[in-house]
């Protein structure tokens, strides 16, 4: 019974902390260290930490980061737990803290990890945004990036666009478990429930691994050889989509649609095999953190709730200019 | 193995009760029943599963792994453990991509990522042998090495074999088809079990990994350099796992720097469901071939039967645990 009181004191304690925590953008107070460190022109420090910086998604945020940070003359550190993890993007940020920053801007591992986390930070002053994957749980000052649930809905609309309204189709994530994959599968699934003509078979989970996502699609196509479309809602399943039908064309009408701008994605668009994907414009998603912040800090500007990076749609009539770049 | 060969020649019924005797005496069955009862479930469930097609899908899908399995087995028999393999298979893939796309031909390419693979077994050989710290420890520090080096190669971002690259070579064996349908993976997977076998089971070699992991200080009592012995197991390993990253690379064309992680875990899995004694001394490449063909099953037969996505990662789960009791359980009544 001890035991019990002495957790439900805990528990207690530590929800106190969270809520202490807790503060709107309209209450957000920036810390005197860091106003006045704007008022003396001294270099502003942020750190913009994404949630594994070693996946390929994230070489045109940090390349976005690090323009901003030269063009507004700040400094800005592109950092996160490389291959992911909640604890040890939380232990790193923690360490940024202490060490003294003027400002964050964070993709979440997950969301319920890094609340408090955020909160925390925000309490003392210090501004926190969130980018690309939003953490709605905290009272993070905005976020900048892809409304995902909207971007799903945007690669159902492309893929009746292909398909048409009648068709049996699988929808492939490489972690249908993540919060982003769930809101572009409600997006492309509330889109696709206006067809009743068209049937989502299954919700494939490729894995992280190429062989093993190959290995995937390849087994989904042998079980159900009346496919008309594939939807992938990431990166990396969908060039793997292209090599699969690449080296096994369909005899009808085939539409695969997908996400980002991998390149062998363009170059998968630019042969016919795949029909068109998304670009959630990371470039952006970078330079505009770093630019917020800055906002933030030296103007005394708090930004809207949600800055959306959009959602550029790249198939067969554009693809030229973005293979290369 | 054994009762296979018993299998093929004339049979008495003594000679047949014999080689009954065998099977229900050797390491693999653990493995096979398991997989004999998954099998015949999803050929019930699924129409397409014993269709040619899919099942030389199967043999393709398990190929890279099957071979990478093959590699461990002598680690894990030597009673080592190789973490890195999956860092290696992911720094290969990178290293034939880059010098391939710089104009590197891709038999000199291949041959380069053999002999560095090779040399980052040696290595680990040497640091556990005489550094004398557990390979545990030594390969999980060269797994996080392997891989931030890669990251730090490539800045994290993908490497692509270009269309009209000159890469025919490792075009043929990654996606090659010989006899009209057999992947050429399926054609690595043979040789390099036919290789396995006969290193292992059939050398001198073979009979001093087993010395080595039975007993050490008994194998160095008879004259056996365990050092060597197991330095030359862990090359072999992670000689695997290169050329699996090069093949895989040939195959998807493009690679992740950070594909391959968490590899090393389906490598070992394979192997300890195939019968290997985790404590090393005991194991087989028959056992580890029906270890990874165990995964591949399943892997296959859950996406032909529509299963959801979260369920097939927790069955394969269970399925793991279950076949590993079914072989430790009939290991300790054979013993």
């Amino acid at each position: 019974m001890t035991f019990l009181k002495h957790m439900a004191a805990l528990a207690a304690g530590l929800s106190m902390i969270a809520l202490a925590g807790a503060a709107s953008a309209e209450e957000f107070k920036l810390s005197p260290e860091i106003a006045q460190h704007a008022k003396d022109g001294k270099k502003l420090v942020f750190a913009i930490s994404y949630h594994d910086p070693s996946v390929a998604f994230a070489g045109p945020i940090r390349d976005g980061v690090a323009k901003a940070a030269a063009d507004l003359g700040v400094e800005a550190s592109f950092v996160g737990p490389v291959g992911g993890g909640a604890e040890k993007q939380i232990a790193e940020l923690e360490t940024i803290i202490e060490k003294g920053v003027d400002g964050l801007a964070i993709s979440s591992a997950s969301t319920d990890a890094l609340a408090p986390l955020i909160n925390k930070t925000l309490a003392k002053g210090i501004p926190v945004i969130a980018f690309n994957t939003d953490n709605p749980k905290s009272d993070r000052l905005t976020f900048i990036g892809q409304d995902l649930v909207l971007s799903g809905k945007t690669v159902g609309e492309q893929l009746v666009k292909y398909m048409g309204e009648k068709g049996k189709i699988v929808i492939t994530s490489l972690d249908t478990a993540a919060q982003w994959s769930l809101d572009r599968e409600k997006g492309a699934r509330e889109t696709l429930a206006k067809y009743p003509g068209i049937e989502i078979v299954n919700v494939v989970n490729t894995g992280t691994e190429s062989q093993q996502i190959y290995g995937a699609i390849e087994n989904t196509f042998a079980a159900n050889p009346d496919l008309t479309g594939m939807i992938s809602l990431e990166c990396c399943s969908f060039p793997q989509i292209g090599l699969y039908l690449k080296r096994n064309p369909r005899s009808g009408e085939f539409a695969a649609v997908g996400f980002d701008l991998l390149p062998q994605t363009l170059q998968l668009i630019k042969e016919g095999h795949l029909d068109s994907t998304i670009s959630q414009n990371p470039y952006a998603q970078g330079y505009k953190s770093v630019e917020v912040l800055t906002d933030i800090v030296k103007n005394g500007k708090m930004p809207p709730k949600m800055i959306d990076t959009g959602a550029e749609i790249v198939d067969k009539t554009n693809v030229d200019q973005y293979i290369g770049k | 193995m054994s009762a296979v060969s018993g299998a093929s020649r004339p049979q008495s019924p003594s000679a047949l009760r014999k080689g009954f005797a065998r099977l229900l005496r050797s390491r693999e069955l653990g493995v096979f029943v398991p997989l004999l009862l998954i099998s015949i479930f999803f050929a019930y469930q699924s129409p397409v599963f014993l269709t040619e097609q899919n099942l030389l899908n199967l043999l393709r899908q398990i190929s890279l792994l099957g071979v990478m399995a093959i590699g461990a087995t002598f680690v894990l028999i030597a009673s080592e453990v190789d973490l890195s393999v999956g860092s290696v298979y992911g720094l290969s893939g990178i290293v034939t991509g880059l010098l391939i796309t710089s104009g590197v031909s891709d038999y000199a390419a291949l041959g380069a990522i053999l002999v560095l693979g090779f040399l980052i077994g040696t290595a680990n050989g040497l640091v556990t042998v005489y550094g004398r710290i557990p390979s545990f420890i030594a390969t999980l520090g060269s797994l996080y090495l392997i891989r931030g080096l890669t990251l730090v190669i490539t800045g994290g971002q993908p490497v692509t074999l270009e269309f009209d690259a000159n890469a025919d070579f490792l075009r043929y064996i990654a996606q090659g088809i010989v006899f009209g349908k057999v992947s050429m993976q399926v054609v690595i997977l043979a040789v390099a079990a036919i290789i396995g076998y006969v290193l292992l089971h059939r050398s001198r070699f073979g009979f001093e990994i087993f010395a080595v992991g039975g007993n050490e200080k008994a194998a160095q009592v008879i004259g056996i350099r365990t050092g060597k012995v197991k330095i030359l197991a862990f090359g072999i390993a992670s000689l695997t796992g290169a050329l699996c990253g090069a093949v895989n690379f040939g195959f998807i064309e493009s690679v992740q720097p950070t594909n391959g992680q968490g590899l090393e875990l389906d490598v070992i899995a394979a192997v300890i469901i195939g019968g290997t004694r985790l404590g090393g001394g005991q194991g087989s490449i028959l056992g580890t071939l029906l270890g990874v063909l165990l995964i591949g099953v399943l892997r296959n037969g859950l996406v032909l039967l529509g299963v959801s996505a979260f369920w097939q990662t927790a069955t394969i789960g269970a399925v793991v645990i279950l076949a590993a009791l079914a072989s430790a359980t009939l290991n300790r009544k054979r013993a």
